[in-house]
């Protein structure tokens, strides 16, 4: 009677397997496991991040959290330190994308005529292997105001003074000194990427415009960007959500100083939830700077689809 | 560019100056922590006086010392273990990572489904969330599951957050692949999965090595997660490097020392795996 009992609902259970085997399509079951998981580990933070905003959060076990409705939107609008941080947020992003496109398309253009591009890429890689946390620390000692090599090099050529604070410790400079470190350490990726992308341009109709008497410049325009735009755009999308998320750096040089320089919107979501202990303030900002990002990398990936669709 | 331009052309020249001048900002902080690690920590301080270049010389001539090395490894430091730790958690992640991001960007790919492209951004906009904004609730929801200072809870998160660029990377590099290459292979019937694994892995793996390289890397270099959720027992390499600081001071010797042994391992794995990201991106995500 047990064994029976067994075999039937074995056969049972299996003839539900396949009946959803036959209804659901092969590939949702290849997709399932990844998006289980991005879904499990994402999507209630999620959540949370958007409750929270409408409370205040007092992490004490006697004093419970309040709904305070729209407080800490109307907080976010009113308070100039958001404002001042999404400026100084500006400037370090557009001035590291600027400088890492700029700089990483003309190096791998030059790279791709070089006899010695393996050996050379091989030396550029390297930074971009640090981990932050050291880049952080490194840039720490070399721009020292006492003993820092940089230092030491700015004041021989005297671009500084004997008696001039580090690049850290001046307001004026420190932002900026941010966007060289992201730059020392990110060009790479840039480079890489063009790089790939400069190989997918055919050889052949480089040489078909130049015979055609394009210049150099005509087939840069014509030829190499249109070819290499989508490796362009991936470089700068990838460097965007990087560039916007990440503030290790910044947390291990200047805490966000001297007087609240680099700052920028990330630094100071860190400082409301980890500092303050804002929570609910906190996650207001850091989820109003993530529509931002969401909202740009969509108007970014678009672009970039049609850059697709016009190559065909 | 061809062999027939021997002569030294200006622009050629000028762009010659400015490879060398950007690899030596590039090596230039290499070289001075590498050097660094191995001096006394006076040393590394006695920087000449401003504009002696032949002092600046003598920095670099000394007598080594693996004193900063000998004091992580054997000292309080106890660098042996947070070394096992980076490795450990970087390789299992990958291991999980890449093959989950290989089937679900098949799928993404070659499925037939609809609103496949609102799910691809989708995945790519879990990237797009500043770590800081969501370690706080992560934080309180691994306490709520028992996961906070365990191996498995940092093992998904280090994987969760490594698969949406897993996932981004894959499916173009699966899209680049000819259909009919995989139709025939149906055809000869073999199994959508043998398929995969016989006929489409194989053709992609040069881009499966680049995303392996570039996943392993943001696993080893994480900071901020493993900050929050690692706690003692899963603390890594970088994390453990900005613990070298007290209210004393910074031990700027080990610190270097440190951040020398966390870069090493990435560095040789990028350069040997070099043209095969090149290769890789070239192959699918630029199309």
């Amino acid at each position: 009677m047990d064994r029976t009992y067994t075999i039937s609902q074995e056969s049972f259970l299996s003839r539900i397997h396949r009946g959803i085997a036959r209804k659901v399509p092969w590939y949702v079951w290849w997709l399932l496991p990844g998006l289980i998981l991005l879904g499990v580990v994402t999507m209630p933070p999620f959540i949370w991040i958007i409750w929270m905003t409408f409370r205040k959060i007092f992490l004490s076990p006697t004093r419970p959290d309040i709904y305070v409705g729209v407080a800490n939107y109307i907080q976010y609008f009113t308070d100039p330190e958001v404002y001042a941080a999404w400026g100084k947020m500006g400037k370090y992003v557009g001035g590291s994308i600027a400088l890492q496109m700029g700089l990483g398309i003309g190096i791998a253009m030059l790279l791709n005529k070089s006899k010695h591009e393996d050996v050379l890429m091989a030396i550029y890689l390297v930074p971009l292997m640090f981990a932050s946390v050291v880049t952080a620390y490194l840039y720490r000692v070399l721009l020292h105001s006492s003993y820092g090599l940089y230092h030491w090099l700015l004041v021989t050529f005297g671009i500084f003074s004997h008696r001039s604070p580090s690049l850290f410790g001046n307001p004026d400079t420190a932002l900026w000194t941010m966007v060289m470190i992201d730059t020392w350490q990110w060009t790479p990726l840039v480079i890489l990427i063009v790089l790939a992308g400069l190989k997918t341009v055919p050889r052949s109709i480089v040489e078909a415009a130049r015979i055609d008497g394009a210049g150099k410049w005509r087939v840069f325009r014509d030829v190499i960007i249109p070819f290499t735009s989508p490796a362009i755009l991936i470089a700068l999308l990838l460097r965007f959500m990087d560039n916007v998320r990440f503030v290790d750096v910044i947390l291990n040089t200047t805490m966000g100083g001297p007087a609240d320089a680099t700052k920028t919107i990330s630094v100071y979501t860190y400082y409301l939830a980890f500092r303050q202990f804002d929570l609910g303030y906190g996650a207001t900002v850091g989820f109003l700077l993530l529509l931002v990002v969401i909202f740009a990398a969509l108007i970014l990936t678009n672009v970039f689809r049609k850059y697709i669709t016009a190559e065909g | 560019m061809t062999k027939k331009e021997t002569y030294l052309s200006f622009s050629r020249l000028l762009g010659i100056i400015a490879l060398i001048i950007f690899g030596i900002w590039t090596v230039l902080p290499i070289v001075f922590m590498a050097f660094a690690s191995f001096k006394m920590q006076v040393e590394i301080f006695a920087m000449p006086r401003f504009g002696d270049w032949g002092g600046l010389a003598r920095w670099f001539v000394f007598k080594p010392t693996f004193l900063h090395y000998r004091e992580l490894f054997g000292g309080r430091a106890d660098f042996t273990r947070y070394l096992i730790n980076s490795v450990i958690l970087t390789f299992v992640s990958t291991a999980i990572c890449v093959p989950l991001g290989l089937f679900a960007s098949y799928s993404l790919s070659r499925g037939k489904m609809p609103g496949k492209d609102t799910i691809f951004f989708w995945v790519i906009t879990t990237r797009m969330a500043p770590p800081v904004v969501v370690c706080v609730p992560l934080y309180f929801l691994f306490i709520r599951f028992g996961l906070i200072r365990t191996f498995p809870g940092m093992v998904l998160a280090y994987t969760t957050f490594s698969l949406p660029f897993a996932i981004w990377l894959l499916r173009g590099f699966i899209d680049a692949v000819p259909r009919e290459i995989e139709e025939a292979a149906r055809i000869d019937g073999l199994s959508r999965l043998r398929v995969f694994i016989n006929v489409v892995i194989p053709l992609i793996r040069s881009g499966i090595g680049a995303v392996i390289m570039l996943v392993a890397l943001f696993c080893w270099n994480e900071y901020l997660f493993t900050l929050i959720l690692g706690g003692r027992q899963w603390e890594t390499m970088p994390v453990r490097v900005t613990e070298l600081q007290t209210a004393t001071g910074v031990f700027w010797g080990q610190v270097l020392a440190g951040g020398t042994i966390v870069i090493i391992p990435m560095v040789i794995f990028g350069i040997t795996v070099r043209k095969y990201i090149v290769r890789g991106l070239t192959m699918g995500a630029l199309r």
